[in-house]
């Protein structure tokens, strides 16, 4: 990425600026999350700025049409899987915005965030004086404990928790931030790996549930429904009869399950050779059923498992996730690594990696590129219409309804932590 | 060789109760042995909109309890011999049978009915992993709006991690002159989305409403109606037969040709 062109929102190519232009006319609803800066070499100068440029686009918007309403709120975000919390301002452009400069801006920065959260407490203080957190702000932040919610519902709550101040205003309640520490892990998920003679099939750690007492079959469980997704969706990855060694890790399986699973590899063509696990019973279900076992040996994993502890490894070394699927309403896939997906991703679905989001299709679900903190992720898709993208701990929520545009488009975080996006041809050339 | 189809859509209302009605009656009627499950233990309604209520005496728990045998549950229908009914028990909830008995049932039936239709209750939890268990494939039915076809994404998901491939879409209740003022999605839309192959789109009918209270499948109804004749040609594509999709545009003739219909009696 060079740091030249996205120094600055206002350094926009003249080409983008036209596409956006054409954006803009065709009605386009662009939703832009207001920064604070996150850069601490030149705080004032950064946040000032994009503050500047949100007051005149509201001004000039304000005159074109009734129907904005300035919406400046706060919206705090924790996710429980998010290891950060993100806390930014948005700002809410209505369809018919058609002032170019902004139009170009909210199209080449769709939406940005600032979302550090260390600097966004920092800064707290220093943007009271500066960001006019009125108390309205103030109250809508606690009054809204479900604040993903908030997020979802965008727009609404925004008007509800407009500002009459269109400056962006951060004030990241920061022990929100500390609460909610990582808990992101993109290896909580069933992975297979390939090696020479064999794949490995392993299961996540049993995680606590929310609610002991129900009992779920082996093959509606989630487990069962990601070793679902992950064998369809890779099946071409693997030759006929590969034989597969289990790590069960310290998951409770009986016979019964064993033979599920052994049968549902067979209809991949697979065969379950051996299994590892820490339980007792697991190893003598697996016994009994003819499998050779590694009881307490962690198997091939043990490496693994210490590569996502050392998570600030560059998550580029992990094995890539490649799948042939479409990814559906309530299918969520983490990976640490890169995920890539031959198929669309549709709303309802998300994606967490550590790494790239390659969609060859396209991307109407959540991505979360770089999870672990890599801002150096992107993501691309042929056709780009997410719920909401996430880069590292940048948000950026994109409306709908962009009609007729179908070029392959890339997100990626500017050094001023917003996220962009833009045509992905001739991304990767190292001058632009 | 039987088949096992689950009607299923995630969303509630979207007409699975009457795809199930409809199909089993159309399919019985090109003359194949047709038995239709209730699987909505706690709220069954399948056999009244077969018009069958008044015949039922045991139902599929009874026959799981061994109270009765499994063709004194079963109910026929007189006006079509070929059509068979297994109802659910009403008193009961979802969670008095499970996945291992629906095998159970769905085994037993396979060996003297072709079509075996499995009519799903809405949602996602226990009665609907009851109801997929001993499908081996599925009619999502959904209609035009985003929330039925998320949820009806959704379970195309749920299915495919259940090892059901063979899954196909019904589109229910579209409104052609809605979709042409772009009002409401089309066709295209909710395939793009769900990306699984269409069998058929029943237009929205009043007639439903008129045979669900009357207790007689639309395919029956003397007056042919254009969502009677989706189900037929449903019916027949299931079969494996080329059939083309319904103009649904005729279905709103304009004010002439109302007119000429009304002078001429002709249809």
């Amino acid at each position: 990425m060079d740091p030249e062109n996205n120094s600055s929102l206002d350094t926009v190519p003249s080409e983008a600026t036209d596409a956006v232009d054409a954006v803009a006319d065709s009605q386009t609803k662009i939703t832009v999350q207001e920064p604070a800066s996150p850069s601490d070499a030149q705080p004032e100068e950064l946040s000032r700025q994009p503050g500047q440029q949100v007051q005149q686009a509201r001004t000039s918007i304000t005159a074109l049409t009734s129907l904005f309403d300035d919406p400046v709120t706060l919206k705090p975000r924790e996710k429980a899987e998010g290891d950060e919390s993100l806390a930014g301002a948005m700002l809410t452009m209505p369809r018919n915005a058609k002032q170019s400069a902004q139009a170009a801006r909210a199209k080449i920065a769709r939406a940005l965030e600032d979302a550090d959260a260390a600097p966004a407490s920092k800064e707290a203080a220093r943007l009271q004086g500066e960001a006019a957190t009125d108390p309205v702000v103030d109250n809508s932040v606690s009054a809204d404990g479900k604040s993903d919610e908030a997020m979802a519902s965008g727009p609404r709550s925004e008007e509800a928790n407009a500002s009459p101040d269109g400056a962006a205003s951060n004030a990241s309640p920061s022990a929100d931030a500390s609460e909610t520490k990582p808990t992101l892990s993109p290896d909580q998920q069933v992975r297979i790996k390939r090696y020479e003679d064999h794949l490995a099939l392993i299961f996540p750690r049993e995680q606590k549930v929310a609610n002991p007492d129900v009992t779920v079959d082996f093959v509606d469980s989630e487990l069962w429904q990601q070793l679902q997704q992950r064998l369809s969706g890779g099946e071409r990855s693997w030759k006929v009869n590969t034989p597969v060694h289990l790590n069960a890790q310290d998951h409770l399986l009986d016979s019964r399950q064993l033979q599920e699973l052994g049968e549902a590899l067979d209809r991949y063509d697979l065969k379950l050779t051996r299994v590892a696990t820490s339980r007792r019973q697991t190893a003598v279900a697996a016994a009994t059923a003819g499998f050779s076992i590694d009881q307490g040996a962690e198997l091939p994993l043990v490496a693994l498992t210490g590569e996502v502890e050392k998570a600030k490894a560059p998550s580029l070394a992990t094995e890539p996730l490649y799948l042939q699927t479409t990814v559906r309403s309530g299918a969520e896939i983490r990976h640490p690594g890169s995920v890539i997906i031959m198929g669309d991703l549709n709303p309802g679905s998300s994606v967490v990696a550590d790494g790239d989001i390659l969609v060859w299709g396209k991307l109407r679900g959540v991505a979360h590129a770089g999870a672990s903190g890599n801002k150096n992720s992107i993501i691309l898709a042929l056709k780009m219409e997410p719920t909401q993208l996430r880069i590292a701990d940048a948000l950026a929520r994109v409306a709908s309804a962009e009609q007729g545009q179908t070029v392959p488009e890339v997100a990626y975080v500017t050094a001023k932590n917003d996220i962009r996006i833009t045509e992905a041809t001739g991304f990767t050339r190292p001058y632009r | 060789m039987s088949r096992a189809i689950v009607v299923t859509s995630g969303k509630g209302g979207v007409g699975k109760t009457t795809t199930s009605a409809n199909l089993g009656m159309a399919l019985a009627r090109l003359g194949h042995a047709v038995v239709v499950i209730d699987a909505d233990f706690g709220l069954r309604n399948l056999d009244l909109l077969l018009g069958l209520e008044n015949r039922v005496v045991y139902t599929a728990l009874d026959v799981l309890a061994g109270q009765c045998r499994l063709d004194q549950a079963l109910v026929k229908d007189k006006r079509q011999p070929k059509l068979a009914l297994l109802p659910a028990a009403q008193n009961r909830t979802k969670e008095s049978v499970n996945a291992r008995q629906m095998r159970q049932i769905v085994r037993a039936l396979a060996t003297r009915y072709q079509y075996i239709l499995i009519d799903c209750p809405a949602g996602i939890e226990m009665g609907f992993r009851n109801a997929i268990a001993p499908a081996t494939e599925a009619l999502i039915v959904t209609t035009p709006e985003i929330s039925a076809v998320r949820d009806a994404d959704r379970v195309v998901g749920l299915l495919e991690a259940h090892g059901i491939k063979r899954i196909n879409l019904i589109i229910n209740r579209i409104r052609p002159a809605m979709v042409k003022a772009n009002d409401m999605m089309s066709v295209e839309d909710v395939k793009e989305i769900l990306a699984v192959p269409l069998i058929g789109i029943v237009p929205d009918d009043e007639q439903v409403i008129v045979s669900t209270n009357k207790g007689e499948p639309l395919v029956l109804a003397k007056e042919e109606s254009f969502a009677g004749r989706s189900f037929d040609n449903i019916a027949k594509r299931l079969e494996g037969q080329q059939v083309k999709f319904l103009d649904l545009d005729e279905m709103n003739p304009g004010f002439f040709s109302k007119l000429r219909q009304l002078f001429t009696g002709k249809k």
